[in-house]
């Protein structure tokens, strides 16, 4: 087991980068390049919520400030994708200061109507102010091409690969930092807040401070995942600050599994491919997501993840205990 | 110099004088206790204390700083720390993060020490899940380290909640009312834990309903009433105490 918590990572990488070589069409590269972003938003809710115990209902707006902030630098400035996405991120950052600081004094109720309130007032202005392109929004972002002298060239038109590479090394990283981040001191503060606030203060942990740290990477990882998204699709409208980018990432954490790692991943799967499989019963996918977030609060509230590790040590234990009964009566074995 | 000298402290909720004018001052290495009825405002002076609510007037100096007023969490870091009279635990945590938990103060790494797993995390993880254990392990609790702290029993988990206090190295612990829901057996296994403590270095304050408890470990008693104080001396002066005796049994008591 130890063996193989140690190499899952290598193992994962390896998966991704031998990818192409299955998968052939675009359109199944697309749908891995959405899970890839939802991977990213997702680890970002699930630190606030997950690990912290803040609802954060109004995660759309900094994919939106990202989108938006890298979008308007590379289309007014002309800078690459690789400068604007660094400064979106940096934006979201800022703004995601200003708004934990103002907000999470709040708790339970408060916090997520101001969350709710915030959300709105980004989606109303760019539909607003005609400089952001108003209702049909910003067309053509620079894809992030790289060029370096003639030694490295990658384009990025045309092709999913380089998109779907970038997608998942982004997913891999914000994986890689919340995991390190909630097995420290700094994650046990989250723990710590979301369990029981007032003894957490009482052992000198400062609630304020730690709630604004998970807050903002949160929304940096929100922020990261809206400006790739932007020059991932090359045009963007006020539809990305809409609520039900938020409604999937909840979905995606509750159902996978909040406050786990790896919960939110598998969340984040269910939920992008479902659509697809539901794509004749359009009309019926909000009904269909209602019921399965009430039949998961209900009958999974701990989500998904915990009910696969019960299968998966089950199993394993099956297994171990197969050898001593091989070694009993091996000729049965051989025959069977 | 007193570790903590507290000076007419007063904490009113609007008309009602919860805590009224208390002096009191307690020294390195006793084992100092608060009686008094119910109401009579004895966790209110733990919540001061600790920073969890604002004294109306009144003085609170902690190892010579003044704490009055001060966030829960700075006074904590003083080394002054606390317990709740309901117990009080990270419930959907292990046993080990709960302690560790309480090892927060101690540690020193920075959120990129954390990301990069710098030498600084590697010796603050270490040595912390360390003392985490050394501190379940001298409370007993070292065999559930993986238990989930919902899934412990009452007993279990008023010594998990002194782990998680003992964990941040206090110079003085607050304990509410630990005895709370012991039989006399658990009573008396408590007591001989907290003289451990105190000898650990760490100066104790009680706030205790539990006599026998308090009359035997306590050096120190203060009596309280109606956010008054009664009467403060050796255990045996503050029990002979008529208006103590008064408060506990009713006005006009005599022997």
């Amino acid at each position: 087991m130890n063996t193989f918590k140690r190499f899952s990572p290598l193992l994962l990488i390896l998966v991704i980068l031998l990818t192409p070589t299955v998968i052939k069409d675009n359109y199944t590269f697309h749908l891995l390049i959405m899970v890839a972003i939802y991977v990213v938003m997702t680890q970002g809710l699930n630190l606030i919520f997950g690990y912290t115990g803040f609802l954060s209902f109004g995660q759309q707006a900094y994919l939106a400030i990202g989108a938006y902030v890298s979008a308007m630098l590379a289309l007014r400035l002309g800078l690459s994708f690789w400068v604007t996405w660094p400064l979106a991120i940096l934006a979201t950052v800022l703004v995601g200061l200003f708004i934990g600081f103002v907000t999470l004094r709040l708790r339970g109720a408060y916090f997520v109507i101001v969350t709710i309130g915030f959300a709105e007032v980004v989606r109303l202005l760019p539909m607003n102010i005609d400089a952001l392109g108003g209702p049909p929004g910003l067309r053509g972002l620079p894809t992030p091409n790289i060029h370096i002298g003639n030694l490295i060239n990658i384009n990025f038109e045309g092709t999913k690969i380089p998109y779907f590479y970038l997608a998942w090394a982004m997913a891999l990283f914000a994986i890689f930092i919340v995991n390190r981040l909630v097995n420290s001191r700094q994650g046990r503060a989250f723990l710590a807040i979301r369990e029981n606030d007032s003894l957490a203060q009482a052992v000198g942990i400062n609630i304020f401070k730690y709630s604004i740290f998970s807050f903002t990477v949160s929304v940096a990882l929100a922020g990261a995942a809206g400006a790739f998204f932007g020059h991932y699709v090359t045009h963007i409208s006020p539809e990305i600050s809409a609520f039900h980018w938020t409604l999937s990432m909840i979905l995606m954490v509750v159902v996978g599994g909040q406050g786990t790692i790896w919960g939110p991943v598998i969340g984040s799967f269910i939920f992008t491919l479902l659509p697809e499989w539901l794509r004749a019963a359009e009309q019926l996918r909000l009904p269909i997501y209602g019921v399965l977030l009430i039949l998961a609060v209900l009958f999974m509230p701990n989500g998904v993840l915990p009910w696969l590790r019960k299968i998966w040590h089950q199993f394993t234990e099956k297994t171990r205990k197969a050898p001593p009964e091989a070694g009993s009566s091996p000729t049965h074995q051989a025959s069977s | 110099m007193s570790l903590l000298a507290v000076e007419s402290l007063c904490m009113y909720f609007g008309g009602l004088k919860a805590v009224d004018k208390i002096s009191f001052s307690v020294e390195e290495g006793e084992i100092f206790t608060i009686i008094g009825p119910n109401g009579a405002g004895k966790t209110t002076v733990f919540n001061v204390l600790t920073g969890f609510l604002k004294p109306t007037a009144g003085k609170a100096i902690f190892l010579e700083k003044e704490i009055q007023g001060q966030k829960p969490h700075q006074i904590a870091n003083y080394g002054l720390t606390r317990t709740y009279q309901h117990t009080s635990v990270f419930q959907k945590l292990s046993v080990l993060d709960n302690a560790l938990i309480g090892s927060h103060r101690n540690l020193t790494n920075s959120a990129l020490d954390t990301l990069l797993h710098t030498r600084s995390w590697k010796g603050n993880e270490a040595s912390a899940k360390k003392e985490a254990l050394e501190v379940l392990g001298f409370l007993g609790i070292a065999d559930h380290t993986d238990t989930i702290a919902a899934n412990l029993v009452h007993g279990q988990l008023r010594l998990l909640e002194l782990a998680i206090a003992l964990c941040s190295k206090p110079k003085l612990l607050l304990l509410d009312e630990p005895a709370t829901g012991m039989n006399p057996e658990e009573a008396l296994k408590l007591m001989n834990l907290i003289y451990k403590i105190r000898d650990l270095g760490i100066t104790i304050m009680l706030v205790e309903h539990n006599m026998s408890v308090v009359m035997s470990i306590s050096d120190r008693v203060m009596a309280m009433n109606f956010g008054t104080e009664l009467a403060l001396g050796k255990p045996k002066e503050v029990a002979n105490n008529e208006e103590v005796i008064a408060a506990y049994l009713g006005g006009g008591f005599k022997c």
